[in-house]
């Protein structure tokens, strides 16, 4: 390369990082607040922190505003689609709502938490626009690490125990997800997601290919915490602070299976024979569905209730990725931010519940009497959780089902029709436990004095989530709209 | 102006009223009941404006025979190459659904003088009261099955809440059960309906989605290759078998037919006398109006070919819950169980697809509703003196409370088909059809409307031998200290109307089929003619 070019080369990769403008925003900003931390110390702390926090989130919006939107960059390691700003600020808000959390099991380290916060958001933004698998997975391992500091991040002996679990289990999948990795990396001599189908085509033997596929998608599906690679959530929602819960619960998540449909696309376009990969995701989706909902059931303790609903509701999401259509992403991505409105606000009155000292839902009795507004709130919400119009669970549901359904008339594969009519029947053994909460909350009487407080502001977040979540309902074309 | 908007001033008033009650403080509970009064009040006096503007003579069974049609796009969902979804606010009556308006607005009303003495939180009762009272009648209106889908949904939560809340001692639960059954139907409805969606276009070569129930009787609406349609199988069976089923296990959950009508004894016992009279005066009758409204007319080739099943779950429905009926002790129950027995007319009379049949099976809805709602006012009245329902701890009522049994009487006699009263007009209809269907037509055996008779009989033995136990005979009651004074002002209030109208359309039962005549002579016509159509249709697709 002549001396000229390289320097055109190194110009425009310059030029380029204005497409990283986010994320270098919000990269500086992050060590900003680690100062700041070590800056500021005193009793109104907290409360400064997360003020900082959210201005952070704010120059990150305004960022991704600013930032050009379509396009591969950066030598085609990352990319932008329409949709990548959406989901940018889909995710700030989720962070930011998460900020707003009332945080009882975070009492001391407020500016370490809230730097981890922010780390799981910019691997989440990295994920989304990911074009190469090393980067893929050094994003991935972002969020994956972060995430085991923030389920200790109680700094009590369970929280430990579950750290170290999600620890153990997750550097097991990223293990076998790198071997898998390499495998590609050996059959086709890239790394870049373009490249590797027609690269793979020349290569003669599938079973390879298959065995570094498999190994690939188990990583993912432990991340997605996708029966039997689950074991790890329970637990891990149990002990880890409620808010980040709240967050772990979904954007990562949402971020992986925007990446792996991606992947799954380039499937398709190869001549090589690989295994029906959507029909083993079937079964995971089926029986993620099967075994959440039907552990849920059994549980009384309301975090761990919500890790088995992720796990089922994982399983819906994954219906995105086995249609694999123009309409199954989108149907996918709306359910995701369904799914994180529905989330944030059960976790907001969980949080509120650990505050008061309440871990179990049987804890709730009469509560709903006492407070009929946040009860009112969680019905909407837990309704929606369930699917049941007129809430915008319904219309996801609806539009998830709906591409199914679009893919089977069109293959007539009799499997879909399976995950079809089992999916559907899955939201009616999840009402059973959903409806537990309201069930507590109004048809129970206690015999406890015990008397609670509500905060004004808890009662707006609540009522912010359960209106977003109707009125996603009523309006739901504009939430498509938006997304695409 | 106000005629334009009739039907959706008919489903939003209870809604505004509900609305207005939240901001009425809940200590004041004498508002929220002259509150939901007057709405219901407001309710009936828009259903006369609207008999009295309908159009008995318009003929036919399509989307230009509907009355008051109101149709405004609502949700457009544009989805990339796939098209667009359509989701439309479409709300018209046509004669029988008219007749279902009715008798919502009857029953409804009947339903808060009845709630008049509640005790127990009256705000949050109340206001469920009205968002029930708007998903009812929201249901009977719906054109769009989507908006129909959603008001029938919206029927479970309110109902959840009235029966687990001020139910009796298994009210969790007896509400948690009725909750699960017709969630399970309704997701039933749902797949049919997502399917429905996916393979009807607003016009032929359209892109647009439609959840239009007038769009979807038309085959030539529905997407080539790729439909719930007249081409594709599945196990061996076509596609629209299953959707038939499934319409069918969905709505008959509701109705309820045997075996799935486990759910009703059960709610019925637990819910408070209002809504035990809501129950069965209206939301049993949605699922009847599925059958006809909704299955029947989109799958018109299925309802003819299976109609012999139909006829006989209707058959078991009213042989078998008669002969439970007959076993019970608890008189609440046994009122429930004969409601099973007569829905199953409901059943036997639309299977026959004759105009006798299918006037006889919305005849049975309409007069069903009336009688059933007494008959649970009139087991509240005893209940709300004694806190006690079982047939064995009374005799003898006769002499301590005349006019209660004089009204028990009416009642019972009502409702075991007596002539001159509705029910009779009803099951005389459904069995004539079932004759003629069975002889002239080649659904139904001829067995099938003589077991149905038997079932007449059967459901006077356990009415006759019920009045027998508790009215007559010497006066006995189990525990002395019960006061047993007659019927007040405001249970007369309930009675003496719906006594008027179990006669009134027993005596001219014209003043109902007036109405819904030309609308079913049209569906039977439509059926018949379309479910040939449909079927060389699907014989071609193979």
């Amino acid at each position: 390369m002549k001396q000229s070019e390289f320097i055109a080369y190194i110009t425009t990769l310059i030029g380029e990082f204005g497409y990283l403008l986010p994320e270098m925003t919000l990269i500086a900003g992050s060590l900003f607040l680690v100062v700041l931390d070590l800056l500021y110390k005193g009793t109104a702390a907290a409360t400064v922190r997360t003020l900082a926090t959210l201005v952070v989130l704010a120059a990150t919006s305004l960022a991704i505003d600013a930032a050009p939107i379509e396009g591969a960059y950066l030598n085609g390691v990352l990319a932008q689609t329409a949709v990548t700003p959406t989901l940018k600020y889909f995710f700030v808000l989720m962070t930011a709502a998460v900020l707003l959390y009332p945080n009882s099991r975070v009492q001391r380290r407020t500016g370490e938490y809230q730097y981890l916060i922010l780390m799981v958001l910019l691997g989440t933004f990295f994920l989304i626009q990911a074009q190469n698998l090393l980067l893929f997975y050094v994003a991935l391992e972002l969020v994956s690490i972060t995430s085991y500091v923030l389920i200790a991040f109680s700094f009590q002996r369970k929280g430990f125990e579950a750290g170290i679990k999600y620890l153990l289990f997750g550097a097991m999948s990223s293990g076998l997800m790198l071997y898998g990795l390499s495998l590609i990396y050996g059959l086709s001599g890239s790394l870049d997601l373009a490249l590797i189908p027609q690269m793979v085509a020349q290569s003669s033997d599938p079973t390879w290919l298959n065995l570094a596929l498999m190994l690939f998608f188990v990583g993912i599906f432990f991340k997605l915490a996708l029966v039997p690679f689950h074991i790890w959530s329970p637990d891990a929602y149990e002990a880890g602070p409620t808010a980040a819960i709240a967050l772990i619960s979904v954007l990562p998540k949402v971020a992986i299976l925007v990446f792996f449909y991606q992947f799954t696309q380039l499937l398709d376009t190869t001549d090589v024979e690989l295994f029906n990969w959507q029909y083993a995701l079937s079964i995971l989706a089926i029986g993620s569905m099967f075994v959440g909902n039907l552990s849920a059931l059994r549980q009384n303790n309301a975090k761990r209730m919500m890790a088995y609903s992720s796990i089922a509701h994982a399983g819906t999401l994954l219906i995105g990725v086995i249609v694999g259509t123009a309409f199954g992403y989108e149907a996918m991505l709306f359910y995701a931010v369904v799914y994180g409105v529905m989330n944030v606000g059960v976790f907001y009155f969980i949080d509120w519940m650990e505050k008061n000292e309440l871990e179990n839902i049987s804890d709730l009795a009469g509560l709903g009497r006492q407070f009929p507004a946040v009860g009112v709130c969680m019905t909407v919400l837990l309704v929606s959780l369930v699917g049941l119009p007129p809430t915008g669970g319904f219309s996801a549901k609806l539009l998830v089902f709906s591409s199914l359904w679009d893919v089977y008339l069109q293959s007539s594969d009799s499997y879909l029709l399976w995950l079809f009519a089992l999916g559907i029947l899955n939201s009616a053994i999840s009402l059973f436990y959903y409806l537990k909460i309201p069930y507590y909350l109004f048809l129970k009487t206690t015999n406890s004095t015990q008397r609670y407080r509500v905060g004004a502001v808890s009662v707006v977040f609540l009522a912010c989530t359960a209106l977003l979540v109707l009125a996603i309902f009523f309006m739901a074309d504009l939430l498509l709209e938006m997304l695409f | 102006m106000l005629l334009d908007h009739l039907l959706s001033w008919l489903i939003f008033v209870p809604l505004i009223a509900g609305g207005i009650m939240l901001f009425v403080p809940s200590d004041k509970e004498q508002a929220f009941k002259v509150i939901a009064l007057v709405a219901m009040l407001v309710e009936f006096v828009l259903t006369m404006v609207l008999m009295c503007s309908f159009d008995r003579s318009l003929v036919g069974y399509s989307a230009s025979s509907l009355q008051f049609a109101q149709k405004l796009e609502w949700i457009n969902l544009n989805i990339g190459s796939f098209g667009s979804i359509l989701i439309q606010y479409y709300v018209a009556v046509d004669g029988v659904s008219i007749l279902m308006v009715l008798l919502t607005a009857i029953v409804m009303l009947v339903g808060v003088i009845s709630s008049w003495n509640i005790k127990k939180s009256v705000k949050g009762y109340f206001v469920l009261y009205m968002v029930l009272t708007t998903s009812v009648f929201g249901c009977f209106v719906s054109i769009d099955m989507f908006l129909f889908y959603l008001f029938f949904e919206f029927m479970l939560l309110p109902m959840y809440f009235l029966i687990g809340i001020w139910g009796g001692k298994r009210r969790e639960y007896a509400s948690m059960k009725f909750f699960i059954y017709t969630l399970v139907g309704s997701l039933f409805i749902l797949m049919v309906m997502i399917g429905l969606n996916l393979s009807v276009v607003e016009a032929p070569g359209s892109s647009v989605h439609t959840f239009d129930i007038m769009k979807m009787m038309d085959p030539s609406n529905y997407l080539g290759e790729a439909m719930l349609g007249f081409s594709t199988q599945w196990m061996g069976v076509s596609v629209r078998v299953w959707a038939f089923l499934f319409l069918m296990i969905g709505f008959a959950i509701k109705l309820p037919a045997v075996p799935v009508h486990t759910w009703l004894p059960d709610a019925h016992v637990e819910a408070p006398t209002p809504i035990s009279v809501v129950l069965a005066g209206v939301l049993l009758k949605i699922g009847g109006y599925g059958f006809y409204r909704i299955a029947y007319s989109i799958f018109p080739e299925s309802a003819v070919a299976y109609g012999w099943y139909i006829a006989l779950a209707g058959v078991i429905a009213i042989i078998y819950a008669a002969l439970v009926a007959m076993a019970q002790s608890d008189l609440k129950k046994l009122i429930a169980y004969s409601s099973v027995s007569h829905m199953g007319f409901v059943l036997l009379g639309l299977a026959s697809l004759t105009i006798e049949g299918a006037s006889g099976a919305m005849f049975q809805m309409f007069s069903h509703g009336v009688i059933s709602a007494l008959l649970f006012i009139l087991v509240g009245v005893l209940y709300d003196r004694t806190g006690n329902r079982e047939i064995a701890n009374f005799s003898g009522l006769a002499t301590k409370m005349p006019y209660y049994s004089a009204a028990v009487l009416v009642g019972f006699f009502a409702a075991l088909g007596l002539p001159g009263f509705s029910g009779f007009i009803a099951e005389f209809l459904v069995l004539i059809g079932a004759f003629d269907g069975a002889v002239n037509g080649s659904i139904l055996s001829t067995w099938m409307p003589i077991v149905g008779l038997v079932g007449l009989v059967l459901g006077a033995a356990y009415f006759l031998w019920t009045l027998q136990r508790m009215f007559f005979g010497k006066f006995w009651v189990k525990d002395e200290s019960w006061q047993l004074p007659d019927l007040n002002r405001r249970e007369w209030l309930m009675i003496l109307p719906l006594v008027v109208l179990a006669v009134l359309f027993g005596i001219f039962p014209n003043i109902l089929l007036d109405y819904s005549n030309e609308t079913i002579i049209g569906f039977v016509d439509y059926i018949q003619s379309q479910s040939e159509a449909n079927t060389i249709l699907i014989q071609a697709g193979n």
